[in-house]
């Protein structure tokens, strides 16, 4: 196969005596290594500002609706580059907010000690971050907002204005805004609201209670099966663990005894299931005084007639396959403390509080400066709320909260509003809700006792769940 | 053109008549090419054989390193040679399949249209780059300029559909290194296709041997389409495999001789993450069709500009691809493009590590 070269064309010759080859040869030469010169230089240039340019935040990582309810939620800054250490003293929140700090690659984990509060902007401000590689050091700032939790309450018939004619459950977000009504019925003795259900204690027209699951995402209505007529005497909820519980009195009879508020549990992750009596150490069916789910676990405690406390799990009753065990004998509940499984009870005229989260539930007496015949409430920051309904003076009725020797007003009624018939802390301890004779719920925030909402209506939710 | 038809015309006619002295397809896989699947299965039942029953007795005076080299070197070859394969058979096919000047014709007669429009050839061919070499070739042999060929050489890898597909599953859309690496490598392949075709002397961009091959018409060529494809494959074959193979040596000798680990350790930095990850391209010489994956087990070390930089300049220029590229373009022509485009790889990683 032989290769004949093409002919070569007549060179151009140009005035000034260079070939169109040539100049073309120039113009290709100009072009490559101009284009090569100007990209070293760009690259040059670039290498500079990278150099002069500290750790820019790449992304970060947050768990908002945990970190609302519980402490010890972690913030992960992630970085472009790997960081040297970074100085405790170098990271701000606002507002203020607990934390530890650490180092690990190119993040930086920042662990909150405490819940934080709902519906708040939070800044977290990192300075003079530097790389491992270079000596340029930056501020990185980063901007979350916790969320606006949505709140439930009962809304009696007979409005104000005459519009509502039957009770009403509504649901509204905690800094305010218009209520929806989720459910009405004519009767409404209590309720618990869970994310997508509600469980609604009805008086039907003879008198006695109804318990209903009524589904918020448009499924059928489920009947709970009560044990004949009677009323319902309490009813509470474990949100986490999707049980309600309620307690029972049926009507007297003489044909059989009918011990009062016997209690049952129902688990709604079972769909239509039949509720679960709980029983006592004798096997019997357990009649309670007073009784709350443990949070966050499928077990509640209840005061049997005695006075001792039981520890029983609903769904070890449902499957036979544990029964009740004796914790220790208590006078009356106060509760659990927000965000803990720490129960603190009153015995003899002291308090007690007993961990639900230690093995064989250790129970320790304590003292406050509080009495405890007025019922106090207790909340994470080992500080004690009480109402305070004087009776015999002008003085208005207050809810205060004492830290140690200290006792600060949150709530003071005004004389409309008459006494305070409730105050019951939200999930995460932050802030509580106080009702009043006038039926008003005030939504207040107890780190600044700022009133965040009001409402018109009783049972705000919070006082029945955990 | 017509003369092209009448020749194929007199030619069909010739082979009807004297059948003995050209033969038919059925005629060779009668004859010569009929002992080929056998040939081919018994060379891998006998490659099977080797390896099942060597005792390791054999290979152990074999050192760590030399072990080192022949798994890498393997891999690479492994990894290749089903894309250098496809792109020989598509390379015969825009020579010999396609009637002469389908492409070109079709084409923009604008140059920089034209060098866009072949630049987006790639995203209709799912070869990575070493296949692209032939493929090259034989566009450049079919008439289409030594420039515009180069802007598809370097385009065709990084758009590729396996590519692209394989880069957003590795990093999505995250630090925009899906798009820096389309646009960025459609841009440094169309600069360099423009650049080059400002050459005088486009065949002075060629290695003689290249402009010898180029000098046949393969239109021109006696027997049928099957009998000159066999004939292209063959050629390509040979000027191909070697490259292959050497090409695969060296890069498993450069991995073997730089540590790796001291590429992953300069990741980190913004400066030193694009230049280490430009030279981890050059010396790893992984397929563009999986580099994106093989670069994702470090994403958590190096920065989104080295990693951009990585899978622009790797599929461009590599050892493999320089060995390859060689059977095509002169050295002078290879040194030119591949600090034209490291350059432009460079710019293009830091400023995302600037931006990201």
């Amino acid at each position: 196969m032989s290769i004949e070269a093409p002919p070569r064309p007549p060179e151009l010759v140009t005035r000034n005596g260079g070939s169109g080859r040539e100049r073309s040869g120039r113009r290709f030469r100009r072009l490559l290594y101009g284009s090569i010169a100007v990209f070293s230089l760009l690259v040059v240039a670039l290498i500079g500002a990278n150099l002069t340019q500290g750790p820019q935040l790449k992304s970060a990582q947050i768990n908002l609706n945990t970190s609302v309810e519980r402490a010890g939620q972690r913030l992960l800054l992630q970085t472009n580059e790997p960081l040297a250490g970074v100085a405790a003293s170098h990271i701000t929140i606002t507002p203020s907010a607990g934390f530890t700090a650490s180092v690990n690659a190119s993040s930086i984990d920042i662990q909150f000690s405490d819940i934080l509060q709902y519906d708040t902007a939070y800044t977290v401000t990192v300075s003079d971050v530097q790389s491992i590689s270079a000596g340029a050091s930056s501020t990185l700032a980063y901007t979350f907002t916790t969320p606006d939790p949505t709140v439930n309450y009962l809304a009696p018939a007979a409005d104000s204005d005459g519009t509502q004619t039957q009770d009403a459950i509504m649901s509204v977000p905690l800094s305010g805004g218009p209520a929806v009504t989720v459910y009405s019925a004519p009767h409404i003795r209590r309720f618990v609201a869970f994310a997508t259900a509600l469980v609604v204690n009805t008086v039907n027209d003879d008198g006695t209670d109804a318990l209903t699951i009524v589904s918020l995402t448009g499924a059928a209505d489920i009947p709970v099966q009560v044990a004949g007529p009677g009323i319902v005497t309490s009813l509470k909820a474990s949100l986490s663990s999707n049980l309600f519980g309620y307690t029972f009195s049926a009507n007297p009879s003489a044909q059989y005894p009918t011990p009062p508020d016997l209690l049952y549990a129902y688990d709604l992750t079972r769909g239509q299931d039949y509720t679960i009596p709980i029983t006592g150490t004798d096997h019997e069916q357990l009649s309670t005084q007073n009784w709350a789910f443990v949070p966050n676990s499928t077990s509640l405690v209840a005061q049997a007639a005695d006075h001792t406390l039981l520890l029983i799990d609903t769904v070890g009753e449902r499957d036979g396959t544990s029964g009740a065990t004796v914790v220790t004998t208590a006078d009356s509940l106060n509760g659990f403390i927000p965000g803990t499984k720490t129960l603190i009870s009153t015995s003899n005229g002291s308090y007690t509080q007993t961990d639900f989260s230690k093995v064989g539930t250790p129970s320790t007496a304590f003292t406050v400066n509080s009495e405890p015949a007025r019922a106090p409430i207790f909340d994470s920051t080992n500080s004690v709320i009480t109402i305070n309904n004087p009776t015999d003076t002008p003085d208005p009725a207050t809810v205060t909260r004492t830290t140690g020797q200290t006792t600060a007003t949150l709530f003071t009624a005004t004389s409309t509003m008459g006494a305070i018939t409730a105050a019951c802390l939200s999930p995460n301890g932050k802030y509580i809700a106080v009702t009043t004779e006038s039926q008003q719920i005030s939504y207040l925030n107890i780190a600044n006792t700022n009133t965040v909402s009001t409402n018109n209506g009783q049972q705000p939710g919070w006082c029945s769940s955990n | 053109m017509r003369s092209v038809v009448e020749w194929g015309r007199s030619e069909e006619v010739a082979l009807t008549r004297t059948l003995p002295a050209e033969p038919t397809l059925r005629d060779l896989t009668r004859s010569e090419w009929r002992w080929a699947p056998t040939v081919g299965i018994i060379a891998i039942l006998l490659l099977l054989a080797v390896r099942l029953f060597t005792p390791p007795s054999v290979t152990a005076w074999l050192t760590d390193p030399a072990k080192d080299f022949v798994t890498l070197t393997t891999s690479v070859i492994i990894e290749s040679l089903p894309f250098v394969i496809l792109g020989i058979l598509l390379s015969a096919v825009v020579q010999i399949w396609l009637p002469e000047g389908f492409l070109l014709r079709r084409l923009p007669k604008n140059p920089v249209l034209r060098r866009t429009s072949v630049s987006l050839l790639g995203v209709l061919l799912p070869v990575c780059e070493c296949g692209n070499v032939p493929l090259t070739r034989g566009l450049i042999v079919s008439g289409l300029t030594v420039a515009d060929s180069m802007t598809f050489l370097f385009a065709a890898p990084i758009i590729n559909p396996i590519t692209i597909i394989t880069t957003y599953q590795a990093f999505g859309f995250s630090d925009g290194i899906l798009l820096s690496r389309v646009l960025g490598g459609l841009l440094i392949a169309n600069l360099v296709g423009w650049i080059y075709s400002q050459h005088p002397k486009p065949d002075a961009l060629l290695t003689p041997a290249f402009q010898a091959v180029c000098a046949v018409d393969a239109h021109a060529e006696h027997g049928t389409k099957m009998q000159r494809t066999f004939i292209s494959f063959g050629r390509e074959s040979s000027a191909m495999m070697p490259a292959l193979f050497v090409g695969a040596a060296v890069a498993g000798l450069i991995q073997v001789a730089v540590s790796r680990n001291l590429l992953v350790t300069l990741g980190s930095n913004p400066l030193w993450s694009v230049l280490a990850l430009m030279a981890l391209a050059f010396v790893v010489a992984i397929c563009s069709n999986v580099d994106a994956f093989f670069i994702l087990s470090f994403g958590s070390t190096f920065l989104p500009g080295g990693i951009v930089a990585f899978l622009i300049f790797g599929p461009m220029i590599d050892v493999k691809m320089l060995v390859l590229m060689r059977t095509t373009f002169t050295t002078r022509t290879l040194v030119q493009v591949s600090v034209l485009i490291a350059v432009c790889a460079a710019s293009i990683g830091l400023a995302v590590n600037l931006v990201f």
